[in-house]
């Protein structure tokens, strides 16, 4: 027997080391180690905007990734695919547009692309996984999942294998698909909770289509995911030739003949040698104008000469007068119209490249191209170098070169990973050289080295992405303390009449958690654990210099107070209320309706103060929310409008509405989205979607009016029938009678004095009702019984796990229950008003927001600010100014009060500023806020490490702040 | 023809050399400017600016800072490094000198325009405690070496600018004074690598020290800033010493910046009542060409009183700024061109013995002034 044992694991060793270690996992579609470091500058690394042909602005960003890597016995191994170059456009690449493009820091414009849609089927995952789909490296998320009704649904994003994703998107095979929303376009104005939820099993986004067969609160089987690829692209490395075009002549072009010969289709181009008489190629091309469908794969053929084995590629343009011989276009424009006017010319596009994805860069076989499409249009966003083979730095080989790029001088590598200083198990120097022989800092940072060499150093949006799972780590426990970025002082004060639905200040110090501040997480009845947060945003705040004072205008400070979810009734599920754990009891809740109405495509109106003016929002209802048109695309020349609604925090609602009218897939149309949006209870049904507005013809979401709670804990209560309990000191709740095959049960509650009593019979708890458990409202309320009014007030409710134990009945009971009403001062400080923050997918309390209804004034003779009250009367925090000039605050902080005693932020002005706005501690609220600014905080994290000040252009990149606000 | 200047006189601007007898040297200096620093307006991006900000990078940091502002490169050092290299290699035209001589009036109205640079309630965050310690330490600093430099038996011209900047920590306040001390220029520059040979060599020992004593990061930020004082090289060291006393050094510069006009109006002071005391001595010629109290001196005091009552905004500041790089960059750029380099050598290496000889003792008073704070609890931030 124990010979049987010794050989077999004997056996089962040598397998092992046959087989190897289990295969190092591809880093494709993964995130670097959460605390590398983030240089946003090296100067071969380009940041910049450019214009197409048409004037449309294209950002364009180059980076430099390592991830996956690891040091140890001496050595930094960084497996194949680790090391990533990585150049994007924040918008897409497509042919026809003379689209910019950077390619290892040239300048190039994309003139040929091949696209196809990629289809994998039965992908299965678990929650929390992110699964790789395909050869090439997509991975499927199953980030989250959370309920309505006790239904799952679920939150996944595809991951491209440089990390990229553009949003995570909610599917669910539960609920009634967004086909299925009935005409509600009869509502308007508030009407009370609906059934229905709505969430499609299918994601259609423009190109791609996920489709979710089943899946339930951990797992998920998807049928198909469909997404575009970029199979090969053309680059063009030097500006284009432009000649005007003669019919039934020829231009010259170096040594070759053009001719255009006129057809009623368009030019028969003919390419000759010098002299005429050898044909080297000839074409019939259309001449190309802006449509989006031309450079569909059937058709872009038709626009274009390719000359075999001479470097060139013809193009017949309209090009207005001024433009002729130039491809310099002096605005930007969002919509690529068509010149009106303009001479037909000849474009010629030289130093031609053509890259495979999936094969080795032309210059350099060390390399593998990776092209990935926009999954909203199908077209090139991101081109992406990898290493084909892993490799190893150590003391004999310290540096690995990067791809070689072209280059007008000379084709030399782009840039160079150095790990010249790697001792055991600890890098203590690396860095990246550029093509200009530039370096960064050391990126080990501190004497102990790091365990990798992992770094992101470029500022390209994928960033932001690969960030996702760590970024709140990272701004919330800064390495070297609380960031403060100095103001840009304006000649002007920044006034601001109103703060409500707009965020703070992109550049608000960001406190991170403080004591004062709770976050904690919390259990439930069901035993569910979710993270209770609370915190301080000051927005739009100012300094009147002109009068020698601190404005923070009204809706400008306010204290909120969030779960990781919502908070649902009949749980027991408690939320922080000015420090103290409170319990929800019950709350109020209707559906906010308005039909016929326009929403105004949002331009961005740049101004100094940082604080966009939305005079388009569409407001629904006072206080409560606001639809704003942020983004639009053409695709193929139809109309797409991605609509928010924004919340009263200033933070959007986690999904966008993306419409479109008039595609179908079944007509042979490259995209699809739904021409109307359905999510949880809310909806939105447009009668026309146009690039500038959008004419909606119903749209409701959830609004809350209030919330009831008690800071004591609820007492679970056993009752026979006939048997009484103290319902606090002065009630009394007594069991009637129960009926337990009709989940009924009859109770009174009585003042002690006698002199209000009352019955309710609560129920029925059937199978029927408990479907509509625990969001439905008309369902909780007939679960409980509130009673008596004002101070006194007291609350009996049907525990819903088990209402039924040893022949009673089981209640919980809540006493001195207190109530948040929206639009009202808050009864324990009304200084400040209630705004409670609904879910837009179910109704229940999101949020509970306390504003400042009036402006609140600092100057030398107030410089303090007493926050609101906590039960004890004492504020929860302050804001105290220490040092103002009147024009500059050099510091302030924030103090609150915990436990009895009185703890200090770190002053906020470390460098002068001209406002004070904050956030302070961590919760969804101040998450969305990070989010938003991410890649210009995490900047001017790098720049505060070494004391250098932001370039003013490129610091605080004021426009990509405002527009994920 | 020669007429008299009485003759030619038509306004007060009539005292100035004609356009045509002054624009070679204008035009020499203008375009040394052009090819040193990034000016407002200017788009050239070929400058000496750009080129030692490209060194930087391929060198790398050091200390996390730029290798080139710990060498001080700067909108002063710049044209003058470039005038200072056409002048000794190429030689100066006698057609440029009468333009080159506009350095006195650009000096007096760089340092007006200056005046805005120095507010004191940027100060006001750091405490009552640390602004008094770093005035005392600027004025002990100064006295000591106006003292050390005389019993070197230096010229005073050269003591008194380095004693005005060593104390104030600026290696640009020897420009400044320069007009107010009317120091030579061989003097100035002589000044100016005594101070900036002396910061360099401690903003790299000065962390030796730190971790020697066991200082805390802000304790260590005060003795950078106060102790050292020039810009880059205070980093050098903060940041050499940890993160966070780098951090802290960027606060407390506030209070150097506000305290720098007392520290140079002091050394002016001093020698100009010397002056006027014994204005026979010939060992006295600091301030002595001065027939009166300079107004240029006077208006920038008053500029500067006013300027603390906060009439000149940030948004104005900053662009009276940009003009005063305009400044300095036409008056270092004539400065360097109109400088042999034996003028620079022939005021010795005295200076570098009074430079570290009082740098080292204000070192060690600041030292023992952090200990004791420290020892006692007493905040100073």
């Amino acid at each position: 027997m124990n010979k049987l044992l010794v050989s077999g694991v004997a056996a089962a060793i040598l397998c092992l080391l046959v087989s190897g270690a289990p295969a190092a996992e591809s880093p494709h579609g993964l995130a670097p180690a959460g605390d590398m470091p983030f240089i946003p500058e090296l100067g071969g690394l380009r940041h910049k905007a450019f214009k197409n042909q048409y004037g449309q602005r294209r950002d364009l960003s180059e980076a430099v990734l390592v991830r996956k890597s690891s040091v140890k016995a001496g050595k930094a191994t960084v497996p194949a695919g680790g090391l990533c170059y990585i150049s994007e456009t924040e918008q897409d690449a497509a042919p026809f547009r003379r689209d910019p493009f950077l390619l290892l820091g040239e300048h190039a414009y994309l003139v040929d692309s091949k696209v196809s849609v990629r289809t994998v089927r039965d992908v299965s995952l678990k929650k929390g996984e992110k699964v790789t789909v395909d050869d090439s490296g997509y991975r499927l998320w199953f980030d989250y999942a959370t309920d309505h009704y006790d239904l799952p649904y679920i939150q996944m994003a595809l991951i491209a294998p440089s990390g990229h994703w553009p949003m995570e998107f909610s599917v669910s095979s539960k609920f009634p698909a967004i086909k299925d929303l009935p005409d509600r376009s009869h509502m308007e104005g508030d009407v009370e909770q609906l059934d229905e939820f709505f969430l499609d099993p299918v994601f259609e986004y423009g190109a791609s289509r996920f489709e979710v067969k089943d899946h339930d609160f951990t797992k998920a089987h998807f049928a198909a995911l469909s997404y575009p690829v970029i199979e090969e692209a053309t680059f063009s490395l030097a500006r284009p030739v432009v000649l005007d075009l003669r019919q039934e002549e020829y231009r010259l072009y170096g040594t070759k003949r053009i001719y255009a010969f006129r057809e009623n289709e368009g030019f028969r181009v003919r390419v000759t040698d010098f002299s005429g008489n050898t044909v080297l190629a000839e074409k019939l091309v259309r001449p190309i104008t802006s449509q989006g469908s031309k450079d569909a794969e059937d058709e872009k053929d038709a626009y274009s000469l390719t000359v075999p084995g001479e470097d060139m590629r013809i193009e017949i343009a309209v090009q207005p007068e001024y433009l002729r011989h130039s491809d310099f276009v002096p605005w930007s424009t969002a919509v690529p119209h068509d010149w009106e006017d303009g001479v037909l010319s000849l474009v010629i596009y030289r130093d031609l490249v053509t890259v495979k994805n999936g094969e080795p860069w032309p210059l350099d076989a060390r390399y593998t191209v990776g092209l990935e499409a926009n999954l909203l249009t199908g077209k090139l966003q991101r081109l992406t170098l990898e290493n084909a083979a892993p490799f190893t730095l150590d003391a004999e080989n310290d540096s690995f070169d990067g791809p070689v790029k072209y280059s007008d001088v000379w084709n030399r590598p782009a840039f160079r990973l150095v790990a010249d200083d790697i001792k055991g198990d600890r890098a203590l120097s690396y860095y990246v050289r550029d093509a200009f022989f530039q370096r960064t800092d050391n990126l080990a940072f501190t004497d102990k080295g790091r365990k990798d060499i992992d770094c992101f150093i470029g500022r390209t949006p994928t960033f932001i992405s690969i960030l996702e799972d760590s970024f709140l780590t990272r701004l919330a426990t800064p390495k070297f303390g609380t960031e403060v970025q100095g103001s840009h002082f304006t000649s002007f004060p920044s006034v601001m009449p109103n703060m409500a639905f707009h965020a703070p200040d992109p550049t608000a110090p960001f406190g991170g958690l403080m004591r004062g501040f709770g976050r904690e997480q919390v259990t439930n009845r069901r035993g569910e654990k979710l993270t209770s947060s609370e915190g301080l945003v000051i927005r739009g705040s100012y300094v009147d210099w002109k009068n020698d004072r601190i404005v923070i205008p009204p809706a400008g400070l306010f204290y909120t107070s969030r779960n990781a979810r919502n908070v649902r009734a009949l749980n027991g599920e408690t939320f922080y209320m000015l420090g103290r754990r409170a319990y929800i009891a019950t709350f109020k809740s209707t559906t906010f309706t308005r039909r016929n109405f326009d929403i105004d495509f949002w331009r961005v109106q740049p101004d100094a103060s940082l604080h966009p003016v939305y005079w388009q929002d569409q407001p629904l209802g006072v206080n409560n929310k606001v639809l704003r048109f942020t983004e639009k695309h053409l695709l193929d020349d139809r109309p797409m409008a991605q609509i928010n609604v924004v919340k009263y925090s200033g933070n959007n609602f986690g999904a966008p509405f993306e419409l479109a009218q008039g595609l179908s897939r079944e007509q042979g149309d490259r995209y699809y989205l739904h021409d109307r949006f359905a999510e949880g209870a809310t909806w939105i049904e447009p009668e026309f979607v146009g690039e500038d507005y959008v004419r909606v013809k119903s749209f409701g979401t959830p609004a809350i009016q209030s919330v009831e709670y008690t800071y004591d804990k609820p007492v679970r209560v056993l009752l026979a029938p006939g048997e009484e309990k103290a319902l606090g000191k002065n009630h009394t709740l007594k069991l009637i009678a129960f009926d337990e095959n009709a989940g009924t049960s009859e109770v009174e509650i009585r003042r002690n004095d006698g002199s209000l009593v009352e019955h309710k019979v609560l129920g029925p708890l059937t199978a029927e009702t408990r479907a509509f458990l625990p969001q439905h409202q008309r369902v909780v309320n007939s679960l409980q019984f509130p009673f008596d009014e004002g101070r006194n007030r007291v609350l009996a409710e049907v525990d819903v796990k088990t209402p039924f134990e040893k022949g009673k009945a089981a209640f919980y009971t809540y006493v001195n229950l207190k109530k948040l009403e929206s639009d009202t001062p808050f009864e324990g400080d009304p200084r400040f008003m209630v705004r409670p923050d609904v879910c837009g997918h179910c109704y229940q309390l999101n949020e509970v927001l306390l504003d400042n209804p009036e402006p609140i004034i600092l100057d030398k003779d107030h410089p303090r600010f007493d926050g609101p009250r906590m039960a004890d009367g004492k504020p929860q925090f302050s804001i105290v100014i220490d040092s103002f000039d009147g024009e500059m605050i050099h510091a302030w902080h924030i103090e609150t009060n915990y436990r009895k005693r009185v703890f200090k932020s770190a002053n906020l002005a470390f460098q002068p500023r001209n406002n004070i706005d904050v956030l302070m501690g961590v919760n969804g609220t101040i998450e969305g806020f990070l989010r938003a600014s991410l890649m210009e905080r995490s900047a001017l994290q790098e720049y505060w490490r070494t004391g250098t000040h932001p370039h003013p252009e490129r610091g605080l990149d004021a426009r990509l702040s405002r527009k994920f606000q | 023809m020669n007429t008299s200047y009485e003759e030619r006189r038509r306004s007060f601007l009539s005292c100035l050399y004609s356009t045509q007898e002054a624009l070679p040297g204008l035009l020499a200096m203008f375009f040394i400017a052009l090819f040193s620093n990034n000016l407002a307006g200017s788009p050239n991006p070929l400058t000496l600016e750009n080129l030692f900000a490209w060194l930087d990078g391929v060198v790398g940091p050091v200390n996390h800072q730029p290798l080139f502002q710990i060498l001080n490169s700067n909108f002063v050092w710049n044209p003058f490094l470039m005038g200072l290299i056409i002048g000794n290699v190429f030689g100066v035209p006698d057609c440029w000198k009468r333009g080159l001589s506009y350095i006195h009036i650009l000096m007096p109205l760089g340092i007006i325009m200056l005046a805005p640079h120095f507010v004191f309630s940027h100060a006001e965050k750091a405490g009552l405690p640390l602004i008094l310690l770093a005035f005392a330490v600027m004025i002990i600093t100064a006295t000591l070496t106006l003292v050390l430099g005389r019993l070197l038996s230096m010229d005073d011209r050269h003591y008194s600018t380095i004693a005005g900047a060593l104390s104030t920590g600026d290696p640009h306040v020897v420009a400044i004074l320069m007009p107010m001390l009317k120091s030579r220029g061989g003097q100035v520059i002589n000044a100016l690598g005594c101070i900036l040979l002396f910061g360099l060599v401690a903003s790299f020992l000065l962390p030796l020290l730190g971790h020697a004593l066991n200082m805390d990061d802000e304790a260590f930020a005060v003795l950078s800033v106060f102790g050292i004082g020039n810009t880059g090289q205070m980093f050098n060291a903060a940041f050499g010493y940890s993160y966070e006393a780098g951090h802290w050094a960027h606060y407390v510069e506030a209070v150097r910046n506000a305290l720098m006009p007392a520290g140079f109006l002091f050394v002016f002071l001093v020698m100009f009542i010397r002056a006027r005391i014994r204005p026979h001595d010939e060992h006295v010629h600091a301030t002595l060409a001065h027939k009166r109290f300079p107004l240029f001196v006077a208006v920038f005091i008053i500029v500067w009183i006013a300027v603390q009552f906060h009439v000149v905004k940030e948004p104005a500041h900053l662009a009276v700024f940009e003009l005063v790089k305009w400044d300095f960059s036409l008056a270092a750029a004539a400065l360097g061109l109109s400088l042999p380099l034996r003028e620079i050598a022939q005021w010795g290496l005295k200076g570098v013995v009074l430079t570290f000889a009082s740098g080292i003792f204000r070192i060690a008073l600041l030292t023992l002034c952090l200990l004791a704070a420290a020892h006692f609890k007493f905040p100073l931030i």
